[in-house]
């Protein structure tokens, strides 16, 4: 038999659906076997394609996320404005005077003369708001216990803060103690408070790795325009309640402290880190003209021996999922991660990052979730096996809207 | 699954999403994905055993191609081309570490049936699977490409680099290899799914 004569009537058959008039009764055989066959492929197409849909959002959030992390450094080029956050702080976006109204709510921590780095000369004021998630480093001077809830004094690279640990706070400490004398890192929700000092639900308080120390006359200035090679370690990190501003305080090689706020890319790469305070970054030309962007250059060092136990053995090692959300029960969100069905719990001090989803983190909250999202999220197991969350971070597809 | 191909180029011709592609546009790179995920994850999923290990390797495929975009050399050959051929390699590689593994182990993997698909509403039938994994590659190649991804003779010799007569004849001994593989298993064509 012709094998060019069969592939010729093989592809006709299929063409057409139907074995060719002028094959003989052995070649109908074959050519009825082979469209079966093919016919048997095809109809598997439409499962398949079901599954790559059911699939596609935990990919695409993969996808978006590998993409962020590995996104090429632009060329330094000078960005012409700060975040609009980072610019209020140093009194260069809104009025002093509005700084002064909100004193109550918005926690001035600081107020330094400096300028910066490019030679400005704004008197600066940097402040963590009521909802901003936050985390920072610092030595703590008093601890008191007011019932279930301990309060705790820090002092920061931006002066003293309060400290709020409850039930709900992971504690990284031998024997969980928060001592005077301590350096601890500190990650929590600023919340609203009577005094000038922050105060912040700790979601987590460890034992500090770095082994910088705390500015004693704390010297702040902005970055205004890029400074190619400037390093330097995070000491601070603080994220709009949206996450659709954040910045960051870098000690620099010299001591100096450099408020630097950051573009959107970096806001969602930095709140996916494990250990922010103490990472070691470049700053590099942002994104979209709102903020720099940060590359990572060293992780934080290992707690040193004599710093007792691991501040992520005593706390608890972060878990991280990424999965659809399927419901809500009370505080316990569902989710369905490629690993099966999570629980997580969703604290009052949870930070909900909705970045560029346009979902609202109340909506979260609530459990409405509209259709194509994803959520990251970062915690620790507790003792029913449920992941009592620190961080959720939304995504979405971009366009989807 | 030929709906999300056009999406890729959309606007543009496909030199100038290549030349985008290269400059790793983040949006560029959003929209290859969302054109060609389904394509590249149809691919893939006959010739693994289950839909996660589908899912990984296809995520793997445009983690690859995103991380060496200025190796892609636009010359006539559409960045599906290219990531279909990227499937292809990370699918060698896959088999590799399988026969490293052992020939009992490989021997037992290719026996078992898949376990059920977690998957909602799927159920892939494993008769099915197993007829395609007792094919050469060139063969599950060349029907996935035509019965799957629905491609035309025309197009599956370019993506896999052969004549038009070429993929003709492996595609007929493509489907009489897996028809006595299918009799093998007293499996009646047609049944679907």
């Amino acid at each position: 038999m012709d094998e060019r004569h069969l592939d010729e009537l093989l592809e006709t058959t299929l063409r057409d659906g139907r074995e060719p008039e002028a094959a003989s009764p052995s070649e109908r055989l074959e050519l009825g076997q082979a469209a079966l066959g093919a016919q048997t492929i095809r109809s598997a197409a439409p499962a398949i394609e079901a599954e790559a849909e059911a699939a596609l959002p935990v990919a695409r959030a993969r996808f978006e996320r590998f993409v962020a992390a590995n996104r090429p450094v632009p060329a330094a080029r000078p960005v012409a404005k700060p975040s609009r956050r980072a610019w209020w702080m140093v009194g260069g976006g809104r009025p002093m005077a509005m700084v002064g109204s909100l004193a109550g709510v918005a926690l001035l921590v600081a107020v330094i003369g400096a300028l910066a780095l490019s030679g400005g000369g704004a008197g600066t004021a940097a402040a963590l708001e009521p909802g901003d998630y936050v985390q920072l480093e610092g030595v703590v001077s008093a601890a008191t216990s007011d019932g279930g809830e301990q309060l705790v004094r820090v002092e920061s690279d931006l002066g003293p803060v309060d400290v709020a640990v409850s039930a709900l706070t992971a504690v990284g400490l031998p024997g969980g103690r928060i001592a005077p004398g301590t350096r601890v890192t500190i990650a929590g929700l600023v919340e609203a408070a009577t005094k000038k000092e922050p105060r912040i639900a700790a979601n987590a308080v460890s034992l500090a790795n770095s082994d910088g120390a705390t500015a004693a006359k704390p010297n702040l200035r902005e970055l205004k325009k890029l400074k190619p090679g400037l390093r330097g370690v995070i000491v601070l990190f603080n994220l709009a309640p949206a996450g659709d501003s954040g910045w960051v305080v870098l000690r620099l090689a010299n001591g100096d402290r450099v408020l630097v706020g950051v573009d959107a890319a970096t806001r969602v790469q930095i709140a996916e880190l494990d250990r922010v305070i103490g990472t070691s970054v470049e700053v590099v030309a942002g994104e979209g003209g709102r903020g720099f962007g940060l590359t990572i250059a060293g992780a934080p060092s290992a707690p040193k021996p004599g710093d007792g136990v691991a501040a992520e053995k005593l706390a608890g090692p972060i878990v991280r999922v990424l999965g659809i959300p399927t419901g809500m029960d009370g505080r316990i969100l569902t989710l369905r991660t490629l690993q099966g069905t999570a629980e997580v719990v969703i604290k009052p001090a949870t930070l909900i990052v909705v970045g560029q989803s346009g979902v609202p983190a109340s909506a979260i909250r609530k459990g409405e979730f509209p259709s194509g999202i994803t959520l990251g999220v970062a915690g620790r197991q507790d003792a029913e096996g449920r992941i009592v969350a620190d961080r959720i971070i939304v995504e979405r597809r971009p366009g989807a809207r | 699954m030929q709906g999300h191909d056009q999406a890729a180029t959309g606007r543009d011709d496909p030199e100038a999403l290549a030349r985008r592609a290269v400059a790793r546009d983040p949006e560029t790179w959003g929209a290859i994905f969302e054109a060609n995920w389904h394509g590249v994850y149809a691919f893939l999923r006959f010739r693994l055993s289950g839909a996660a290990e589908a899912e990984d390797l296809a995520a793997q495929v445009f983690e690859i191609a995103y991380t060496r975009a200025e190796s892609f050399d636009y010359r006539g050959v559409p960045i599906e081309g290219w990531l279909i051929g990227i499937a292809r390699n990370l699918l060698r590689d896959q088999y590799k570490k399988l026969a490293r593994r052992g020939y009992q182990e490989e021997l037992v993997e290719t026996m078992t049936p898949p376990e059920p698909d977690a998957a909602p509403s799927v159920d892939l039938r494993a008769d099915l699977l197993l007829a395609m994994k007792s094919l050469t590659e060139d063969q599950q190649t060349v029907l996935t490409l035509r019965f799957l991804l629905d491609k035309s003779v025309e197009e599956t010799s370019r993506h896999m680099e052969r004549s038009e007569d070429a993929v003709k004849n492996l595609q007929r001994r493509a489907l009489g290899a897996m028809a006595r593989a299918l009799q093998g298993t007293a499996y009646a064509f047609g049944g679907g799914l």
